[in-house]
């Protein structure tokens, strides 16, 4: 076969140059042989990258041998969104602790029931971490999931987003959302506010429309960045959003707020006024959490809300980044987190239940 | 035949139209709105409908003029028309759908190293002309390939390829 | 300002950026180059790396993984026929035909050189005037969208081959399969027949992939035992770019329209790149004296698709850079990116960060650079990868397909939804079905639904804004008009005595 013999070369030349230049970049992963190894490997690749530590292994944690391998955080949205943000910022701090390297891997797609539903299913061995927020609840009560928060071993709440606010262009007529209710009041489908419909803020406003009698024309336009996009284009009156999304629009004079949905004034925006304090008795958070395979041994959830608990309330340059996007580095352990849970969800049935007229 | 083959794709895309127009009666609305989720399923199957329709007339049309014309001009018209499948043609590409088939059924119990690198040399194999045929040579390739692929992504791209029951 | 862009590049002559923008381009050739792996994954790969990087070194490195991305595709569209990503799809209309022609190294040529003049045309625009332009694109609501898709949707008419009824019903089988999973706006899922793994609806990468690389592996192992087969194309001699100074002027218009359709789709988010080549191409064969030309190895197919698909690069980033809103999944990729790096997109990018802003223009324009470089030597070894039997290749290319399909989400599902596509591909194929409109159908179908659906939302159900919004009202007309001109051609061709029916 000599005819077939050069062909061979030229595939492995193009393997071989392939694997070289990702060699050029990453440094020694491909030469692991073995499995468990090869993860250790990996890890410490990353952090050189990342960061100068290189001492995980010093830390032996007592329960088991979890982790074991590499963790995979599953996160049901996009790159480059709030919530996949949120965990690449926790995953580095976190990985460090538990001295185990860690994957953010986005699974997108219906609402996030993709990405929950994998971990549902997943291999209850703590290697499979579920992160994601307020919207599973949704999605059980409007029925696009058939389970819900109940159904996983939630690992606690590292990160609360208090800056759910109401945002217009700065030569909107409304300068407070007491302003706005009132034209609503009075104009009934006149302004027109942004959704997405069955998302966090559609509940907001179901909330604020239950609250004040006030009626509003509610358009779907798309996700955080589209909603920006028509605010200013002005094919919207009203974006509800988070703060920490459009606090550049707000500096830069193109847009004001009209007032964040938290119960008080939340430290890292002090001088941003609330709904409560301008007579709209309402309040929202956004909150993110960490879940298992409901199967998952206790002793790998201790272990890694331990390491959590850690991360969110003595890493300082963790806590200044969170800080940086305008979220509140809050730790609550799995017990408060199923009472703040059930909690919501509660509340978020009375709303919707008038919505299915 | 052209003209047949035309046929058989629009009756079936006929019924494709109607299964979805009524499958699509079932989606419910969940918004107001002048138009729910239901409209374009609906707009889809009339348009399958009306097209493949024409595309039935138009093929029952040709074949009729055809056969008057079979004496004339038969081999011009057989020319362009769909080949026949051949046994010699089905065979392979038959395989080549079901060695992709159930490598994807076994990837995530057996393993992506060893399913590929079982893929690989079979597909190979079914690709080759029987002068080709290479066993020793197919197993190198296969094996370099599988496990090259598999510590790329696995360890740089960070990709969870399937371990299988190596993991 | 020129101080600014001095600066710019100061900072990526050095030794560092330099090595890391050469690196960024060449890994997102090989990432564009292999079917099934594309620009946005390589970025989403590299994304993490760079957060250990200054950010000016990170932007640096993630240019040149999207223009090299963008353009690897181009390989195997022109060698296997198979589009390495959604911006290649019509590369493989003439790209392929004149490489099976004996002129590989012509094709390659024409396809570098475009891509390098239409990446640098719309960089220029980016740099120039990104601030107007990104208010135009805000006027864009759901009526223009709509409108604009619809009359993308008419170009399934000139890219239906033999019968445009066939074409038609191609593209509606598209729209059909992107209707699987959930619905735009209220999320119910349809004709998911209870499986939830069908929920999220099929991703773009297995459809595209399916389409066209698996069923062009079922082709080949058909024609396995054809003799007509053996034909090995390998003494290819190649010199300098492969065609003349005269070709080149002639190509002038073509590449200067291309371009511009190219930043005018890749301005508008969601559209992107995927469907700008297509649109370009269709133009061009619609303006052509020689429109039967195009689809057997003409260059100004070639040109036309190359030019606007890089084009759509420096198009995507002007929302981008001039308001902090991503056109695609890459710029949302690199918004994170920014983000993440503390800087903060939106309409103070440029004051507060203008080094980085003007860092980015430089590094698109060496990447740009390094990019046709590394093409032009590459290109050599390219067209030898074809003397490596198809019966070793092809089967390699599948695992990498099957690997970039499992990548899109991290689930097996995706492959079987490649496979599932790849046996539709052939099956329509062998019926005769063209498939490019299955494709337009899919990526468009959801745009024009979500879009017509919103903006009744926020009429309330009155129909009459999508006539009178000036914009839209022209994309309709438009739309209209490019179904009444191919109507009348038909019409026109019938009435001459049947030649070539059907």
């Amino acid at each position: 076969m000599k005819a077939s013999f050069k062909p061979v070369q030229l595939v492995g030349a193009l393997l071989l140059s392939t694997s070289m230049l990702l060699v050029a970049c990453g440094e020694e992963e491909v030469d692991t042989g073995a499995d468990d190894g090869g993860a250790d490997d990996e890890s410490e690749e990353e952090n050189d990258v990342v960061a100068e530590s290189n001492d995980e292994d010093e830390e032996e944690s007592d329960t088991g041998d979890y982790p074991s391998e590499t963790i995979e955080i599953v996160v049901p949205a996009g790159p480059g969104g709030d919530t996949d943000l949120n965990v690449r910022t926790l995953s580095e701090p976190l990985q460090e602790e538990l001295g185990e390297d860690m994957v953010v891997t986005n699974v997108e797609g219906a609402g996030g029931t993709t990405g929950s539903s994998e971990i549902l299913n997943a291999e209850p061995d703590g290697h499979q971490v579920l992160f994601f927020h307020n919207s599973m609840l949704i999605n059980e009560i409007l029925g696009l999931a058939d389970y819900g928060y109940e159904d996983f071993k939630l690992a606690g709440i590292p990160i609360l987003d208090e800056g759910n606010g109401f945002f217009v262009n700065a030569d909107s007529p409304f300068d407070g959302i007491d302003d706005l209710v009132e034209h609503a009041q009075e104009n009934p489908g006149d302004v027109d506010v942004a959704t997405e419909f069955g998302a966090f803020t559609h509940l907001q406003l179901l909330a604020l429309e239950d609250e004040t009698g006030a009626d509003f024309n509610i358009v779907d336009v798309g996700g955080a960045s589209d909603k920006v996009a028509a605010l200013q284009g002005e094919q919207i009156d009203v974006n509800p959003t988070q703060y920490g999304l459009v606090k550049e629009y707000i500096d830069s004079g193109d847009f004001k707020t009209l007032g964040i949905l938290a119960e008080d004034t939340v430290p890292l925006m002090d001088d941003v006024p609330t709904f409560r304090d301008q007579g709209v008795d309402i309040s929202f958070e956004k909150f993110f959490f960490f879940a298992f395979p409901p199967e998952t041994p206790d002793d790998i959830v201790n272990t890694f809300t331990e390491a959590l608990q850690t991360v969110v309330e003595e890493n300082e340059e963790y806590q200044q980044d969170a800080e940086d996007f305008y979220v509140s580095p809050t730790y609550l352990d799995p017990d408060e987190a199923y009472d703040l849970l059930d909690e919501s969800k509660e509340f978020y049935e009375e709303l919707l239940a008038d919505v299915d007229e | 035949m052209k003209q047949n083959s035309d046929i058989y794709a629009a009756i079936f895309f006929i019924i494709l139209s109607i299964v979805m127009y009524f499958s699509s009666q079932n989606i419910q609305r969940l918004t107001v709105d002048a138009i729910g989720a239901d409209f374009f399923p609906q707009l889809a199957s009339a348009g399958i409908f009306i097209f493949s329709t024409a595309l039935l007339i138009k093929g029952l049309k040709t074949g009729r003029e055809l056969k008057k014309m079979e004496q004339k001009e038969l081999n011009t018209s057989q020319k362009d028309s769909t080949p026949s499948f051949s046994k010699e043609q089905a065979i392979p590409v038959l395989a080549t759908m079901g060695l992709i088939i159930v490598y994807l059924l076994l990837l995530r119990e057996i393993g992506f190293l060893i399913m590929t690198t079982i893929y690989l040399v079979l597909q190979m194999y079914v690709l080759a002309k029987p002068a080709q045929r290479n066993l020793p040579l197919f197993l190198v390739i296969a094996v370099v390939v599988a496990g090259v692929v598999y510590y790329v992504f696995r360890y740089f791209f960070n990709l969870m390829l399937p371990t299988g029951i190596l993991g | 300002m020129f101080e600014l862009i001095q600066a710019g590049f100061s900072t990526v002559f050095t030794l560092d950026t330099m090595l890391l923008v050469l690196f960024g381009v060449a890994l997102g050739l090989v990432f564009g180059s292999i079917p099934g792996l594309t620009a946005t994954m390589g970025i989403a790969i590299c994304l993490p790396i760079t957060f250990g990087m200054e950010a000016t070194d990170g932007m640096a490195l993630l240019m040149g993984l999207y223009i090299g991305g963008v353009s690897g595709g181009l390989i195997p569209a022109i060698l296997l026929n198979i589009p390495g990503t959604p911006s290649n799809i019509s590369t493989t209309f003439d790209g392929y035909p004149m490489a099976q022609n004996g002129q590989p190294g012509k094709a390659f040529g024409l396809a570098l050189v475009f891509s390098f003049l239409g990446g640098l045309f719309s960089i220029l625009i980016l740099m120039f005037i990104s601030p107007p332009l990104a208010d135009f694109a805000l006027r864009f609501g759901p009526f223009e969208y709509f409108a604009v898709t619809m009359f993308a949707l008419t170009m399934i008419s000139s890219l239906s081959g033999d019968s445009i009824n066939k074409g038609i019903i191609s593209g509606f089988i598209g729209l059909s399969l992107a209707m699987v999973g959930s619905a735009p706006i209220d999320s119910y899922p349809r004709f998911t027949f209870g499986f939830n793994q069908l929920d999220a609806g099929f991703d773009l990468l297995p459809v595209l992939i399916g389409l066209f690389a698996i069923s062009e592996v079922l082709k080949i192992a058909e024609r396995k035992n054809n003799p007509l087969n053996t034909k090995t194309p390998t003494n290819y001699k190649v010199k300098g770019f492969g065609f003349s100074v005269v070709e080149f002027t002639k190509q002038g218009w073509n590449w200067f329209r291309s371009s511009v359709i190219g930043v005018g789709i890749g301005i508008l988010p969601g559209i992107g790149g995927g469907t700008a080549n297509i649109i370009s191409y269709v133009t061009a064969k619609n303006r052509s004296k020689h429109p039967e030309k195009f689809g057997t190895g003409h260059s100004d197919g070639i040109v036309a698709s190359e030019s606007a698909n890089n084009a759509a690069i420096g198009g995507a980033l002007v929302p981008l850079i001039a308001l902090g809103i991503p056109g695609d999944t890459v710029t949302a990729l690199l918004l994170g990116g920014l983000m993440l790096h503390g800087l903060n997109p939106g309409p103070l990018l440029f004051e507060q960060s203008g080094e980085v802003v003007y860092l980015i223009f430089a590094a698109l324009i060496v990447a740009n650079v390094v990019m046709i470089v590394l093409l032009f030597f590459g290109m050599r070894f390219f067209i030898k990868l074809l003397s490596i039997p198809q019966h070793i290749l092809l089967p390699i290319i599948l695992i990498l397909c099957v690997v970039g399909a499992f990548g899109v989400n991290n689930r097996l599902f995706d492959a079987g939804a490649l496979v599932f596509f790849g046996i539709l591909g052939y099956v329509l194929l062998k019926f005769k079905f063209p498939i490019v409109p299955v494709i337009l159908g899919f990526i468009l179908g959801p745009i024009a639904e979500t879009n017509l659906r919103r903006g009744l939302m926020q009429t309330q159900g009155d129909f009459l804004p999508f006539l009178t919004q000036p914009i839209a009202a022209t994309f309709l007309i438009l739309a209209l008009l490019s179904v009444l001109i191919k109507a009348r051609q038909n019409f026109k061709n019938k009435e001459r005595p049947e030649q070539s029916s059907t």
